[in-house]
Formats: structure tokens, sequence, C-alpha cells
């Protein structure tokens, strides 16, 4: 559907487009086996609302206001809320076929939830951005439609101790939530904690969730949010928002929660009221924005200084590579990165046999610092 | 070995990791030869590096000399795939056995690849933490080991595997590069390598250290047992808890014959007349977990269980846990050999696959003791034998084959978690095209060009189109 087209390069070489909406279907549902196949042109709407007509879910629900492929989702690997419960697509693609740039189809993987038959050839693709074969139907893990989703919205003005003492409260409740996102710009925050499970379960975990952030947040408003479906819709408000009002875009991965660690950094590198974060909470994983006037390499090697390596800074801004001139994926930080990269381009070559889909894209290296 | 090459391999190693851990007499390669299948293949030398630096130098040696190195934990693997079966090095990595931290705020550890399953449990345990994987090995089991064959274990039924529990990995490559693949927070970047390596059968490289993910211990528990007077019946049940969306910690399978042999062995409480049970673990929230149990045991027993009762307390759980997990020892009373099968099926197959089972075992007048993890649809049919009886070897190898082929026939894998080792060679070749087994083989190439890693284990030699 080509929603992610502008975090990639342009495509600067003779090619031909392939589309794949043209692979929907209804998918083959398993409910005893609690997976489903389906082709993967489809949005992922689509699968969910065919999922949720029997009674079934996946847990991955876009939250930026996109309607991308199932495909598109699992070739660009990405996140959603629920990873804090329920983990990322690698825990839940259990089978692939793919068809190489020499044209042939693989079928990766299998229907069962435990395989170890072989090397596992799936997580490769997942994030691979289509570099490595054009994925056209994936098996899935499901689960039974929750009675209830729910949340608890918690926004207000407050210092980096006192949004990650809020994240914490949420990690440590009894009410064992399975998201926790939180939307940041200066010191204005929106933390959205989700729940999922029987309905009766999920008012009283409601509650004492609100009761362990009140406790926390004195002074904040904190609501338990009346809506089932779109749950996530006021986090992709604000990511659109914020996509609209800043220029830069650098994914991080911290020691969870790791807001703090960020909030304490980021006024000084991009400058007081220049920058916002939203993110996975619950894993440390987030997206930083900021404005041009600090550019990508100072915001990036400003947190590389300011996080030990062990605490993380990952990113992969595809924004920062039209910046440089280049067309170069960015690795941080710098660890064996000749073996790693080698390793990688070794992997590339065998297995495409010298033929890449999406040539256009860059293999991971590094920035020269 | 060329004697020359042994002596100049002694003469690298002894200085890098000192004489008492470099060993060549009669007594260490023969304790080095076997894991708990039956066959035995000397290795020419057998090493027990203490640290990474170590395992470079060991692997820079060999390499030098493409002499095969095949990484060893404890040896518990029932595939064949710690066994030298063309000589070589074995690593033992039993000496890198710490845990070298625990980080409980962000809910991972790092640990040595020789460390066991139970130490890691321990050690993170009192952050109110645990890593999920759980062997029934686990007392000895390493989580290299468990890592090299993407271990399971009765919890995976609700958790995953090793592979959705390991953030990262440190490993040394054939020529003794180190290479690290993901990493201590959760999204790293560049492709997922690690999924290659965990599940790899050793064939990849060594791994130094792995970062392991942990997740907060359950606050309650319940162990439900379920008893049925028929196989077939015990399997539709266990179908239907999946269709209703109830996903319990654990779904172990018992069948008479197993269950004969683990009374015999221990002194477990469980039933003697019963066709089959099922234990049945629940964990979660104290307040949901109830509703669960009440759930499951209806359907059971609307499914024809002929009772299903609750553990009382935890020393009656700890009890029913035990004697499951002593059905492997006990499997090895009454005969030092057993084929231990793993095969997966969808979990909607199960009646189907394990009728067949027993229908394929009766054809070829065996008795096979029906266990696994049934809640994941991996079963573990069970074939004691006497391996001097050439009769018995053919039928057991018939056996064995045509239950694989049966399982991929419904779907499934040939094997689960035990991995394919050097037993099940054929049966990855059916279970995956020719295209497929070139890829896996492009991987093996890209990670070690001249096959110094455990060649003959996991991926056939050659593939014809």
């Amino acid at each position: 559907m080509g929603t992610r087209r502008h975090w990639l390069p342009d495509v600067d070489v003779e090619a031909v487009y392939l589309s794949t909406t043209g692979l929907t279907g209804l998918g083959d549902i398993r409910g005893e086996n609690l997976t489903a196949k389906f082709p993967l042109g489809q949005p992922l709407s689509e699968v969910q609302t065919k999922l949720d007509e029997d009674g079934f879910w996946f847990p991955f629900e876009q939250m930026d206001g996109t309607n991308g492929t199932l495909g598109g989702v699992l070739a660009a690997g990405l996140a959603n809320p629920w990873r804090y419960g329920y983990g990322t697509l690698r825990d839940w693609v259990l089978g692939l076929e793919v068809v190489t740039g020499a044209g042939e189809v693989l079928s990766l993987g299998g229907e069962v939830v435990k395989n170890v038959a072989g090397y596992n050839m799936v997580p490769v693709h997942l994030g691979a951005w289509g570099t490595l074969g054009l994925l056209t139907r994936a098996t899935i893990r499901i689960l039974p439609r929750p009675q209830a989703r729910r949340f608890v919205a918690c926004e207000g003005r407050a210092q980096p101790e006192a949004v990650e003492s809020a994240i914490r409260a949420s990690l440590s409740s009894f009410a064992s939530p399975q998201a926790v996102e939180l939307v940041l710009e200066n010191d204005s925050f929106l933390l959205l904690v989700g729940l999922v499970g029987r309905e009766e379960r999920v008012e009283a975990r409601l509650s004492l969730l609100e009761e362990d952030l009140k406790g926390q947040c004195q002074g904040w408003a904190i609501s338990v949010d009346e809506r089932q479906e779109r749950l996530w819709d006021p986090v992709a408000e604000a990511r659109l928002q914020l996509e609209q009002r800043y220029d830069w875009r650098l994914r991080v991965s911290v020691h969870r929660p790791g807001a703090n660690t960020l909030m304490s950094s980021l006024p000084r590198l991009a400058g007081a009221g220049e920058w916002a974060l939203a993110g996975h909470a619950g894993n440390g994983v987030y997206t930083v924005y900021w404005r041009d006037n600090a550019g990508p390499l100072r915001l990036m090697n400003g947190l590389m200084s300011d996080i030990p390596y062990e605490g993380g800074v990952v990113a992969e801004g595809v924004t920062c590579s039209a910046i440089l001139g280049e067309n170069r994926w960015v690795s941080f930080p710098p660890r064996s990165p000749r073996s790693q990269d080698r390793v990688e381009a070794s992997v590339v070559r065998e297995i495409s046999g010298g033929i890449v889909i999406n040539p256009h894209l860059p293999r991971v290296s590094l920035v020269e610092i | 070995m060329n004697p020359a090459v042994l002596a100049d391999l002694e003469s690298s190693l002894v200085p890098a990791l000192g004489s008492r851990w470099v060993r060549k007499g009669t007594s260490d390669l023969r304790a080095y030869a076997y894991d708990a299948t039956g066959p035995r293949h000397l290795p020419d030398l057998v090493v027990f590096p203490a640290d990474q630096d170590q395992v470079v130098a060991c692997v820079r040696a060999a390499s030098r000399h493409r002499v095969p190195v095949i990484p060893r934990g404890a040896g518990t693997g029932v595939s064949g795939g710690a066994l030298p079966v063309t000589g070589g090095v074995v690593m033992s990595l039993t000496r890198m056995n710490r845990v070298l931290c625990v980080n409980p705020d962000a809910r991972f550890a790092v640990v040595e690849p020789g460390v066991t399953n139970e130490q890691v449990q321990l050690a993170v345990r009192q952050y109110g933490l645990f890593f999920p994987p759980d062997p029934s090995s686990m007392r000895v089991a390493t989580l290299g080991g468990g890592i090299a064959e993407n271990a399971g274990g009765p919890r995976c039924a609700k958790y995953g595997v090793t592979a959705n529990h390991v953030m990262g990995a440190t490993i040394v490559m054939w020529d003794g590069t180190i290479v690290h693949v993901g990493g201590k927070v959760e999204d790293t970047a560049g492709l997922d390598l690690l999924g290659f390596i965990i599940g790899s059968e050793g064939t990849l490289g060594i791994v130094t250290e792995a970062i392991l993910r942990l997740t907060p211990l359950p606050r309650a528990y319940r162990t439900i047992l379920t008893v049925f007077d028929d196989l077939a019946t015990a399997m539709a049940a266990v179908s239907a808890v999946v269709a209703a969306g109830i996903i319990p910690a654990a779904m172990e399978l018992i069948d008479r014959n197993l269950l004969e042999l683990i009374r015999a062995s221990t002194k477990s409480s469980l039933p003697s007349e019963a066709a089959a049970v099922v234990l049945i673990d629940v964990d979660g929230d104290p307040e949901e977990i109830d509703p669960q149990v009440a759930c499951i045991t209806k359907m059971c027993l609307c499914r024809g269980a002929v009772d299903s009762r609750v553990a009382e307390n935890a020393e009656e759980r700890e009890e029913l846990w035990a004697a499951r997990r002593a059905a492997a020892g006990s499997l090895s009373r009454v005969s030092p050999s057993q084929l231990a099968m793993d095969i997966t099926v969808p979990r909607d197959c199960l009646q189907s696959m394990m009728e067949e089972v027993v229908e394929i075992a009766d054809k070829y007048g065996l008795k096979v003791c029906g266990g696994g993890h049934v809640g994941d649809g991996n079963l573990h049919p069970a074939v004691p034998y006497d391996p001097h009886s050439e009769q018995q070897r053919v039928a057991i190898e018939r056996f064995d084959w045509e239950v694989q082929r049966a399982s991929l026939r419904y779907g499934g894998s040939v094997t689960g978690e035990h991995g394919i080792g050097i037993e099940k060679l054929r049966g990855l070749a059916c279970q995956y095209s020719p295209e497929v087994l070139r890829q896996m083989q492009a991987v093996r190439r890209a990670f070690d060009p001249f096959t110094v890693f455990n060649p003959g284990k996991a991926l056939p030699r050659v593939v014809s189109a």
C-alpha cells in the first residue's frame, strides 16, 4: 500500500514495481490450532475483521492511523502497543511463503507452534523490507477474541522522574497490563495503559490500575476510557501530529522504561521545546522526534554518549539518511561492527543468490562519526 | 586425525587452556563419545575452555587445520547433536557456567553457555522473575544446549520456546571472530541473525554469552489431573480446550504404558488404571485462574474424562510434576535404548495422529509409551527396544520413519524441540523442499563456509534438485 514509502529512500534505478495488493483472500483459520494463514496483500485491518468475525484476534493493532497490508507490516517489522504483553512479530509468525529474486517459491517455517527442523528461516524476513524475497503468504498464531480491551489514560505535565514513576507503577501493578504507551512533548505527556481479558476481570483490573496510578500521579488527569474499538486512536492522532510538526525521526531502544533517560538528554541535545517522543514504554522502544536545527548526527552522537551501550540506542530513522547525502541506514552503536556486517552481508549474498529485490534500499552500515 | 595435526592442536591448546583441560586419554574420549542417544563416536580431543578467549583459541587452532569442532553442553541431547560423528574436537562448555548479571528492572540476565537452566531459575527467582523454557532435563541441561536446540518444555504451551526468550548472544565464528547478535535492549538494528542461531544445533558458531529475557513469576498456580479411559478421548479433550481459547501454562499427556513405567520407578500417586492422564497447569493472577480451572475441568468432563482433580497444595502439585519429569528416566530403566520421537502436529490433528501412532506401533509389534506436550501439539511417542536385536532395530526404524511421514501429512514437523541432529536428516529432507534446504545450506555457508562446526548435523550434506 506504500504507507511507509516516506520512510524509505527514493528509487533511483530502473525498476519493475510489483504491487502485492492482489494477494487477497479469506484466509484459512484453524481455530482448534489457534493459527491462521493469510495472503499478504490485504490490509491488516481486513485480516483483523475476518478474524474477528470468527471470534479470533491477532494481537497487532497499527496505531499510526495508516492501513498497511499484513505483508507490509511483516516486511517492515513493525511493532505495536500490545508488544509489551504479547511480544513482537517474530513470536507470532510461524510460516512464510516467499518468492525469491530468482523466482523460487519457498515455504518457510510451518503451521505448528513448535518446529526446530532445520534453521528458522522466518525471522530474517521480518523487518528486511522485502529485500530477501517478496512475502506472499503467512501463517500466524492467533488468539481467541478477548471479551474486553480497554485502557486507562493518564495525562498531565510532569518532570522526567514523575513520568518514569507513572510508567513503573503501571508495569508493577497487579492489574497486569498488556500495553503501556507513552506520548510526550516537552513536559506534557499522555500515558495509555491497556488491558485485555474477560469482561468482569478487565473492569476490576481497570479500577486497580486507576488506583495505582492515582497513588503515583498527583494532580494528573486519570480516567478509564470507555472506548472498546480503535483503542489506539489517541496515540495514532498524537503521532500523526508529531510527524507533521517535526523534521527528523529516530527510533531508540533503551532499557525499560527509559523515558527518564531520554527526557534528561533530549532538551539539551535538541533544545527545549524542540523535541518529542512516543513509544512502547513497557519495552523501552521509542521514536524520538526533533527539528532540523539539531541535525541528526549531533543528536544521535549525543544520545550515544549519554546512554551507555548497555542501555541501548539503536537508530533506524531513514530520514536521517537523506541529510547524509547517501542512502545509508544507520546502525548504532558500533559493536564488533565489521564482524556483524560481514556476517549479515554474507547471509544476504548467500540466500539472495545475488538477486536483490528492492536494491535501492541500503544494507546496514555505519555512520562515520 | 593425522598425528601431526593432533600434535599441532595440542601444542596450541595446552598453553591456552592448561594441560588439565586438553584431554586425549581413552577414558576421556569415551566419556565424550555419546549423548542421550545410543550411538558412540570417539572424538580425537576433548577441550574444556573456561572463557571466551579460550574458546577463540580452540576454534582458531582447529579451523586452521579444518578440524571439526563439536560444541557440547551436558550431553543430554536426544538427537545426536553432540556426537563427534567425524571425529574432531569436542568442546565442552560446562566450565563456562556463570550467571554474569541479572538486571531485574530491564528484565534480562546475561549467562554463559554452560550454566544450567535450573541455575538460571534460582538466580532470578529472588527478583520475582523466571526464564520460561523448562525442558525436563532442566536440572542438568545447559543454556547453550537449550539455545542450540531451541529447547521447549511443558510451559511452552503458554510461554513459547527458547527463541521467544533470548534477546541476544555473543558467538565465536569459525575463524575465531566474535560477533554480537541482538542485544540487551528490545530492538536492535540489522537483520535478525539471532533467529538463525537459536536452534542451529551448534552448526553456525559457539555461543559464549546469551542475553535472556526474563518474565515476571505468575502470582498463582493450579495443577489439574484429568483422567481418561481412552487415549483418543483425551486428545479430543485437549483439542477442545485449545479451541475454546483457553491457554493453560502446560498440558502434558501420559498414556497407560508410560504411567505403568512411572509408577514402577517412582512413588507416584498417578492412577494405575487410566488409559491416559493429562496434567494441566494454569497460572496467572489469582482472580483469573480459578474460573479457568473450572472451565477446563468442566470441558474435560464433558469430553469424556472419568475424573478431574485439582492439586490441593504445593506439595501435591510438585509430586504430580515430579512424576511427569520422571518419564524419561523411567523409560531408561526398562531398556538402555529407546526411540524417543518428537513430532509436532497442529492441535486439531492430535487425536488422528495418536491413533495413527498406535496403529503403526501395532503393525510392527511395538509397545509405544505415549507422552508429550500436547498443549502445543508436540508428541513424544517412546519405544524401548533391545539394540542387539536386529528384528527390533528394523522395526524401530520403520516405525520411526512412518510416524515422521505421518506427522508431515498432518502439516506438522518431524521435530518440535529435540532437533534434527543426525537422527532426523531424512525427515528434514521430506519436510522441506530442496529449494528451502538449499537456502538453509546457504545460511550455513554464510556463517561457516568450511563446515568447521558440528559437521554432519542439522542439515543434509547434499540437496539434489
